[in-house]
């Protein structure tokens, strides 16, 4: 499964520019069939924070910004690196509740 | 004629005078006076008298026409001069009166005597007594207008022929009533138009004179039928129907072929039946009846109840099935006051009062209704039960089982066996020891077949799929879930409510708390999926997450709680990663907002 990006939550200042991103990128991965099913999910968000510049060349206004243009901002300002971290964090999460298999029980019970 | 008119003188003698005195004194002037006075009187006196006339003062023809102040006087417009003449005066004598008729000369012409003015009565009696006795007309002229008039005109008996009468000119008024004979008519001569509706009465119509072709087609009522016999001659092969309508049979009637009939008031119809009671009715084919009352119809069939009606092909109506109606094919009835329809059906003897249709299906117990296939309901014990769809059935008392059967590992009928007890669906089943309670989906069950004793699941209901209600007033839906405590519920996907008071199991996979096999405690509520719960602690309220059946884990739970012991577990973060920071924790997984722990410190995630 490809990792998904995604925004949660914007919030603007008083002249309607973003001074706040609330992401989020998670990712799935299902096994089984039927009564059997089960499904392993790994996840990560965080917030980034703003200085709207309405002098910017290439500003947007608000109404006008789309998901994509908003995602583009956030692994912009993360840097290539941490986008890679956020992303093998993520297939780790999934690995480590795949393992979680083992009966917690107590075997003489 | 003469010159004067007075033929009496009238003298005027005037007094003497008093000679003159000569001396006049007063005595002698009042003396004249009163001599004067009386002379002047006796001159008035005399000249009044004088100018009064007399007929006898007056001389005879002394006065001349010319000296009257009118000298003609006129008649009737006749007019003569005082002692003129008319020897023939023409007078006008219209307000004359007291002239004589015998005084008339001439003749009074026609034209003299006023339209209409002639009565009878100035007609001599000779001319009345001829009018009236019509004997005054003694010439024969041929009158050829209306005769008319106030009074009668008799003619004499029989003389009036009949070329006197204008074709077409005697209606139907001038006959008297009740005259015309038939002598006077034309045979032949009276259409059906000359005849008044609805007049000719049945005493008109010559006996056994009316044939069939004068009734019209689908004319005879019922009402126009004599109550009499409705037979048809023997060998005749024609057929006739009997319409619509009551037809009243008071004895026998046998119709068709080698038909045996014994009891009398019997109808039979067909080929080879026979009868063995009276008043029955029997038609079709090889049918048999026999005891009484009975209305038997079809082929093959057995009667041998009373006022019930057997029809259709080969079915039984046994002695006990009394006012029974059972038609179809190969039924059996035994029961009184049923209804079977279908094929291969049956009402036991203890069936009464039941309902059955479809194939195959059977009422053993009284005010039963089974239809479908092969479904069964009721017991001579239990009543009024309703078995309807596929191998369906209702056993206990005012039970209900709908549906069908289905295999699994056997055959799994949906049945039940407890009183008041509903289950429709697939295989489902409620057993003996759960009256009143639901079974719906496929393969569910309420209570259980060999119960500890003391065990019921009175009231309990299982919907879904292979979910069992095992207590009282328990509840399991979804896919195999159970609900083994009292008051208990259990709805998912194999959820558990343990053999505890009011436990609670919701979701995947989860089962409240059980040790050594029992429930744990009493009004636990587990939720979420596949829990830990094989546990010796206290838990009312506990949230799974684990990933399979054998992957178990509680990620919290409330426990009985003390001064010393709030209850309150939280395994998942005791077992969780220790982040120092909110960007390791985001890295692990935690949610912005999301608890986590440095060590045995707890956080919350915040950047």
């Amino acid at each position: 499964m490809a990792i998904t990006w995604d925004i949660k939550r914007l919030e603007t200042d008083n002249n309607n520019g973003v001074n706040y991103v609330h992401y989020f990128a998670w990712d799935v991965e299902e096994t089984g069939e039927g009564l059997d099913a089960r499904k392993y999910h790994g996840y990560y968000d965080a917030f980034i924070e703003y200085t709207p510049d309405p002098s910017a060349d290439g500003y947007t206004a608000f109404n006008a910004l789309t998901k994509e243009q908003v995602i583009g901002w956030v692994k912009a300002s993360l840097g290539s690196e941490q986008v890679t971290t956020i992303e093998s964090a993520i297939a780790t999460q999934i690995a480590e509740k795949k393992q979680l298999q083992g009966r917690t029980s107590l075997p003489w019970e | 004629m003469a010159n004067k008119i007075r033929n009496t003188a009238r003298n005027f003698h005037a007094p003497a005078l008093p000679n003159p005195p000569a001396e006049y004194s007063q005595a002698l002037t009042h003396q004249r006076d009163t001599t004067l006075r009386i002379y002047f009187q006796n001159i008035d006196e005399a000249i009044t008298q004088a100018l009064q006339y007399d007929t006898s003062d007056i001389i005879d023809g002394s006065i001349p026409n010319s000296k009257l102040e009118n000298s003609t006087i006129s008649f009737g417009g006749v007019t003569l001069s005082l002692g003129g003449s008319d020897a023939t005066p023409a007078f006008d004598l219209s307000d004359a009166t007291g002239y004589p008729t015998s005084s008339l000369v001439g003749t009074i012409t026609t034209a003299q005597i006023a339209d209409d003015a002639v009565t009878d009565a100035k007609l001599a009696n000779s001319i009345n007594s001829a009018i009236a006795a019509n004997t005054a007309k003694v010439t024969n002229a041929t009158h050829t207008g209306e005769v008319t008039g106030a009074t009668a005109l008799t003619i004499a008996d029989g003389a009036v022929v009949t070329a006197r009468i204008a074709d077409d000119a005697v209606t139907g008024d001038k006959i008297a009533h009740n005259t015309i004979t038939s002598t006077n008519m034309n045979t032949a001569s009276v259409s059906a138009t000359a005849l008044q509706s609805n007049a000719v009465t049945t005493t008109k119509i010559a006996d056994a004179n009316v044939t069939t072709a004068k009734i019209a087609d689908d004319a005879v009522t019922p009402a126009k039928l004599s109550h009499d016999y409705l037979r048809a001659d023997a060998n005749d092969s024609t057929a006739f129907t009997v319409g619509f309508g009551a037809v009243t049979v008071t004895n026998t009637l046998t119709v068709g072929y080698n038909s045996v009939t014994t009891g009398g008031g019997s109808v039979v119809a067909g080929n080879q039946h026979a009868a063995g009671g009276p008043n029955c009715l029997v038609s079709g084919y090889n049918n048999t009846v026999s005891g009484s009352l009975n209305n038997v119809s079809g082929q093959g069939n057995t009667a041998s109840s009373s006022v019930g009606i057997t029809t259709g092909y080969q079915n039984t109506s046994y002695s006990g099935a009394d006012r029974s109606i059972i038609g179809g094919y190969g039924n059996y009835g035994l029961a009184e006051n049923c209804l079977l329809v279908g094929s291969t059906n049956s009402i036991s003897t203890g069936g009464a009062n039941s309902i059955v249709g479809g194939y195959n299906n059977i009422s053993a117990g009284n005010n039963c209704l089974v239809v479908g296939y092969q479904c069964y309901a009721g017991a001579s014990t239990k009543w009024f039960s309703t078995a309807i769809g596929y191998q369906s059935q209702a056993l206990g008392t005012a039970s209900f089982a709908g549906g069908r059967a289905t295999y699994d590992g056997g055959t799994k009928r949906t049945q039940v066996d407890a009183d008041a007890g509903f289950s429709y669906g697939t295989g489902n089943r409620i057993y003996t020891n759960a009256p009143s309670s639901v079974a719906l989906g496929t393969l569910t069950a309420c209570g259980e077949p060999t119960p500890a004793s003391g065990v019921t699941a009175a009231q309990s209901m299982a919907i879904g799929y292979k979910s069992i209600a095992y207590k009282d007033n328990s509840f399991a839906g979804g896919n195999q879930s159970y609900a083994f405590g009292d008051t208990s519920f259990a709805f998912g996907n194999g959820s558990v409510a343990s053999n505890g008071f009011s436990n609670i199991a919701l979701g995947r996979g989860v089962t409240t708390p059980v040790s050594g096999g029992a429930a744990t405690t009493t009004g636990a509520v587990t939720v979420g999926q596949w829990n830990n719960f094989n546990v010796t602690t206290d838990q009312h309220f506990s949230v799974g997450t684990g990933t399979g059946d054998f992957s178990r884990y509680t990620s919290m739970y409330v426990g009985a709680r003390s001064s010393s012991d709030s209850g309150i577990v939280m395994q998942a973060l005791k077992d969780s990663a220790s982040y120092t920071t909110d960007s390791a924790a985001a890295l692990g997984g935690v949610p912005l907002g999301g608890i986590y722990r440095t060590s045995n410190t707890v956080k919350i995630r915040m950047t």
